[in-house]
């Protein structure tokens, strides 16, 4: 009898040891050197709040960064090297801005079957999902607004801007519209415009 | 007769357009401003709003701009006129409630105009129609609440899932227990009538366990069996140990951990078929794929379900500018390097082909081993597409000259130990 009961035990107890060591859930399983999965480098998605990545100066403690993230957001109003063409004056929001800023830019990108193809990419990538891929406005989610929030590129009003206006709505947002300036990149965005162009004349 | 058969209709005809006038004034006090006919077109005023007015208004859903319906009854006609025409103007020059508005609806100014006032009073009257309708023909209301509902469907049916698995074990332990009883009570009752009439265990033949195998067993050397089960034991486990090893330390297949806020994949990747790299904008040029900044989210949710709970933590971490602390499922341990962009980019490997399915999962879960056998099978198999690829310009005119067709992307270095361990 003793001997049936140490079996049972032995068996539920394997039967949890081995079962608990399978990744599944909300269990990633046993690592073999979690150091390797968590790593002591600083990777750009982990978040180091512990004090063990502090630094200490002169009595005070510092965490490496206040909110535990490893990436840091750039110093207010510097640029980054070889991002000049991020930099860009025209405030956000505001109906003279937006005009200015179609008097005063224009395209720097000739109009080429490869830049037309690439701001087909972007423009399916983030623009679609809103104003369709025909740009009637008419994308999944863009159904699901309230009807005329997303505009055609039919309509005088979208066909009427500039370039330049164009490239601000990209970057800034308009309306109820989200900036994709940190989205996509300057040149990406011209792209864009240049295949918006392409979808209001067909 | 006939008189009065005529003097009869006319008090009938009067007693039926009393009664006309009588419900029409009812139901226009029920419907406060509903019915009266409105001079202006609302027709016009709503090609006009539509055209010019819906990017910031709706009539029954504040958007950037607040909602309008009821805005005649707020407002007089003659402030609204010239508000609409030259809003800005009117708050530079310190109009009360122009400057009220500004303030409250986050300063954003609204642009100005160059509507005729008749053009004015047509939007006014629309406006006025469709507060009469009332919200419920809204298209917004019961698209919002579709979403909802399918995701809350999602959940039950998760809820649903582990209870029965619960269900099911419970049960099976029953039937476990319930049957070592029986099994029990049997062999109790078998004794019983062994002890009552003793000559039927006689009567039974002997067992094969008793005339064949526990002779058996007790001639063999002790020694020698215990060496033998031990070796038995030893072989089964070391298998076993094997696979766990080979499978399961340090693989996190299946690892589907509960995100900071329950975002599904199925619904934005699959129902509203959003593109992997609207959120995931860096995979195509960087080592990581990247993990969107929450003003990605607030591009759609400064308007979509705005009071569901999961949303407000988003608004909570967009306003104090507080991250999201996803928490990772895909883990490369350090030794190996990966690098989104030359999969995407170069190899135009489809997201689904490491990450399964992600379309169809409301909960994300890690779909491959990420083991090395498995990035060595897909290097062996994936041939490389060197022509409509101009990375490969070299490559392609080197293979032309030897006369090679197609190669894979082991033959091109692939399975390179320092292509992915340095």
């Amino acid at each position: 009898m003793k001997s049936l009961k140490l079996i049972y035990v032995a068996a539920f107890s394997a039967t949890a040891l081995f079962s608990a060591c399978v990744s599944e859930g909300e269990d990633p399983g046993v690592e073999y050197a979690p150091d390797m999965y968590v790593s002591k480098g600083y990777e750009p998605y982990s978040q180091v709040a512990d004090q063990e990545r502090s630094i200490t100066f002169q009595g005070e403690t510092y965490l490496i960064n206040k909110d535990g993230k490893t990436m840091r957001e750039p110093v207010e109003g510097t640029i980054a090297r070889g991002k000049l063409d991020f930099i860009f004056n025209y405030a956000p929001g505001d109906v003279d801005e937006k005009e200015r800023a179609g008097r005063e830019l224009s395209n720097p990108l000739p109009l080429t079957q490869a830049n037309l193809e690439a701001g087909r990419r972007h423009y399916n990538i983030n623009c679609a999902p809103c104003h369709g891929d025909k740009g009637l406005g008419d994308g999944l989610v863009g159904q699901k607004y309230p009807k005329g929030l997303v505009p055609s590129y039919t309509t005088d009003r979208i066909h009427n801007l500039k370039d330049g206006s164009l490239y601000y709505v990209v970057t800034h947002g308009w309306n109820m519209m989200g900036a994709y300036g940190k989205m996509i990149n300057p040149t990406e965005r011209w792209q864009v415009v240049h295949y918006i162009n392409y979808l209001e004349q067909n | 007769m006939i008189q009065m058969n005529k003097r009869y209709r006319l008090e009938m005809f009067k007693n039926a357009i009393r009664k006309m006038v009588g419900t029409t004034l009812t139901v226009g006090l029920l419907i406060s401003n509903a019915v009266p006919a409105f001079a202006q077109d609302a027709a016009n005023g709503k090609n006009l709003f539509e055209g010019n007015c819906t990017s910031c208004h709706g009539v029954h859903e504040k958007l950037i701009g607040p909602a309008l319906s009821g805005v005649s009854d707020r407002r007089e006609e003659a402030w609204l006129l010239k508000w609409i025409n030259n809003s800005q103007g009117m708050i530079k020059a310190g109009d009360p409630i122009a400057v009220k508005l500004f303030n409250d609806n986050g300063k954003q100014s609204m642009n100005s105009f160059n509507f005729s006032d008749a053009e004015l009073k047509d939007i006014l009257a629309y406006i006025k129609e469709e507060t009469a309708k009332g919200p419920a023909t809204a298209s917004a209301a019961p698209a919002g609440g579709e979403v909802s509902s399918m995701s809350v469907a999602n959940n039950t049916q998760g809820m649903d899932n582990d209870q029965t698995m619960m269900i099911l074990g419970v049960l099976a332990v029953i039937l476990v227990l319930s049957s070592i009883l029986l099994w029990r009570i049997n062999g109790v009752l078998q004794k019983l009538i062994w002890a009552k009439f003793p000559e039927k265990k006689e009567e039974e033949e002997p067992s094969w366990y008793n005339t064949k195998f526990i002779p058996w067993v007790r001639g063999l050397n002790p020694t020698i069996a215990i060496m033998v089960i031990v070796t038995g034991f030893g072989l089964a486990f070391g298998g076993w140990f094997f696979k766990y090893a080979n499978t399961e330390i340090g693989v996190q297949q299946g690892y589907a951990p509960t995100q900071p806020i329950n975002f599904s994949h199925e619904l934005h990747a699959g129902q509203m078929k959003i593109d992997c790299q609207y959120c995931h904008s860096t995979a195509d040029v960087s080592k990581q794929a990247s993990v969107p900044p929450v003003s990605t989210c607030m591009n759609c949710h400064n308007f979509f379900k705005q009071d569901s709970p999961e949303i407000q933590k988003l608004k909570t971490a967009y306003e104090t500018k507080q991250p999201i602390k996803w928490v990772r499922i895909h883990n490369l341990p350090d030794h190996a390097y990966f690098n989104h962009s030359q999969h995407v980019s170069v190899g135009k490997v489809e997201c689904q082909t490491c990450h399964g399915p992600i379309e169809t999962m409301a909960k994300v879960s890690q779909h491959a081993s990420l083991q090395m056998g498995w990035c060595v099978n897909c290097h062996r198999e994936s041939k490389v597409d060197v022509e409509n690829n101009d990375y490969y310009e070299q490559l392609h005119a080197d293979l032309k000259e030897r006369g090679k067709r197609s190669i894979s992307v082991a033959h091109n270095g692939g399975l390179e130990c320092g292509k992915c361990h340095y």
